[in-house]
């Protein structure tokens, strides 16, 4: 079921808490610097802290610790944007379904909340549950009016195809602003920016990621993402937006290691929606950080010459 | 078979309840209906991997079958399973509280082991579970100084968490358990191939196992739930 009911209700706030995802900041800086630069010429205040750390989600997902350990580092988190009394705003996927797969479990469990709270005031802080996370993708799609009135390097003749990624749309089944099998939001702000959307058949697959299986079982996941490089090539996009840094790496580096492995030439630059967004609004060069970028650079330069620097 | 019947149990799903704090409740809803593992990713490249069946005998209390198995660390944690099934049922959080209880009789260290690093070099102590190491030679090549990268982008060349927050998750850390859990994983020894007996060596699939992770004594995995299938292992045959 379409849920784009819930667009309405995101607010459209002067200020956002922006939440630094691990694999942006330090795999893709380009997502993190486009992100806050975006936001700014849309109107939004990006507000950052150092106290940060990253969601939380992760030690429990690989199985370094039970949910005990990620719940109160999930509610520090959120508290740190509630301390400021703002909403919370996501790059990542992962970060995305943490916070507010967590977040929405504590607020519904009491005496977890009081558990955690105990923790979190022998620290001075606490968790009362009161601000909203968003992803970028869905304010971006909040704001989509005023992102078609400020493009300033309009994508004619750019193809895109897109990856939601599955901790968006798989652990999202309520939150999400979209339906969870078919999804097409990404495709409208595609369009919107003057972009030519790129159907492929593994759209809506997951990237291959596995979370830790490309550290347990890399064969797994190689095989997984190239059945998904296949059909991508298949229909030979420009570009390959995800909204997920961590698919985004996945999608990224695994076409070098594959084309090492086995003599294959997958060359597809993927950017992030932040990322996409930025290159419409004028945002410059530099900001943009495809220096980071692995597969299909020579592909990422007649794009540029496309849109126009 | 027989000697896996008196393995089951009847408790061990109410059991697992209170430790997974809520999160995993009502498999007992399970339609059997296989939507799940239908879409499943992990099942698309391990066919023997099967959300179906091991909710089917964690409701049974076939719980031996699911520890010990190898199909039980195949999931990708994708969660298309919960978007897809009829009942609600949040799969991705039974199969993490299954590997915590597979782990509580000695299955799968050696796959924990692996990212122990990035708990504990990266999160604790950096606040940051990803960092800007990189180990693929190629990609250093590639990309170069990542530092670098970021200041021209406007951003500081390195992003750092205050002292004070990585002085607060390591306390979260502490006070829930997970650094004493860490610390039983501590070193690695290598099982030593050459004693595996032949049954063992194939059921092992080449897959590195150590004997020993830290102070646990490490079990072997096997498919449990029928051939293995798939690409990875039609090439290992
Ligand atoms: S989709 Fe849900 S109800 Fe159907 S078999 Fe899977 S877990 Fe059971
Ligand atoms: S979460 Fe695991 S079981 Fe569920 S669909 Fe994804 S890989 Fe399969």
């Amino acid at each position: 079921m379409p849920r784009l009911d819930k667009v309405a209700q995101i607010p459209k706030p002067e200020q956002i808490f922006f939440f630094k995802s691990c694999v942006a900041s330090n795999k893709y800086p380009g997502i993190e610097a486009c992100g806050t630069e975006s936001l700014r010429l849309l109107g939004v205040e990006p507000v950052e802290s150092e106290e940060q750390t990253c969601c939380g989600g992760f030690v429990t997902f690989a199985n370094v610790a039970a949910p005990t350990a990620s719940m109160p580092a999930v509610a520090r988190n959120l508290s740190l944007a509630e301390e400021k009394n703002l909403d919370t705003c996501v790059v990542c996927n992962g970060c995305w379904t943490f916070l507010n797969e967590f977040g929405h479990f504590m607020n519904h469990n009491e005496e977890v909340k009081a558990s955690v709270n105990m923790m979190l005031n022998m620290m001075g802080r606490s968790y009362e549950g009161s601000g909203q996370v968003f992803h970028i993708a869905e304010l971006f799609y909040r704001l989509k009016d005023d992102i078609a009135k400020k493009v300033k390097r309009p994508l004619a003749g750019v193809r895109a195809a897109t990856h939601y990624g599955c901790h968006y749309l798989g652990g999202g089944k309520y939150s999400a602003i979209d339906d969870a099998q078919m999804p097409s939001y990404m495709e409208e702000l595609i369009e919107l920016m003057g972009g030519t959307v790129v159907p492929y058949t593994a759209n809506r697959e997951c990237c291959g990621t596995g979370f830790t299986q490309i550290i347990n079982g890399k064969d797994l996941s190689l095989e997984h993402t190239q059945r998904k490089l296949d059909s991508v090539r298949e229909a030979d996009p420009d570009l390959l937006i995800v909204q997920c840094p961590y698919c985004h790496s996945q999608l990224d580096r695994v076409q070098q290691q594959l084309n090492f492995r086995q003599g294959t030439d997958y060359q597809t630059p993927v950017l992030h929606i932040a990322q996409l967004v930025g290159m419409a609004l004028g945002v410059p060069e530099g900001k943009l950080a495809f220096a980071a970028h692995i597969s299909g650079r020579k592909r990422l330069e007649e794009v540029w010459d496309r849109v126009g620097r | 078979m027989l000697e896996k019947v008196k393995d089951w149990s009847d408790e061990f799903y109410e059991s697992f309840k209170p430790i997974a704090m809520g999160f995993v409740n009502e498999a007992e809803k399970c339609l059997q209906c296989g939507k799940c593992t239908g879409q499943c990713p992990a099942a698309a490249v391990t066919p023997s991997y099967n959300p179906r069946k091991i909710i089917r005998d964690l409701v049974f209390g076939n719980v031996k079958r699911v520890l010990s198995s190898v199909e039980l660390w195949q999931c990708f944690f994708c969660s298309g399973c919960y978007s897809v099934c009829p009942m609600d049922i949040n799969f991705p959080f039974f199969v993490f509280m299954f590997r915590l209880a597979a782990m509580n009789e000695g299955y799968g260290w050696e796959d924990v082991k692996q990212l122990e690093g990035y708990a504990e070099k990266s999160y604790l102590k950096d606040g940051i579970t990803v960092s800007t190491f990189e180990r693929n030679p190629y990609v250093l090549d590639t990309v170069g100084d990542i530092g670098k990268i970021r200041a021209e982008a406007g951003l500081p060349p390195e992003r750092k968490v205050s002292a004070r927050g990585v002085a607060e998750i390591n306390m979260i850390s502490d006070l829930s358990g997970m650094t004493a859990f860490m610390k039983q994983i501590g070193g690695v020894e290598l099982l030593d191939c050459k004693s595996c007996t032949d049954e063992q060596a194939k059921r092992c699939k080449r897959k590195p196992m150590p004997s020993k992770v830290g102070k646990v004594k490490t079990h072997y995995r096997f498919y449990n739930y029928g051939e293995p299938g798939g690409k990875k292992h039609a090439q290992a045959g």
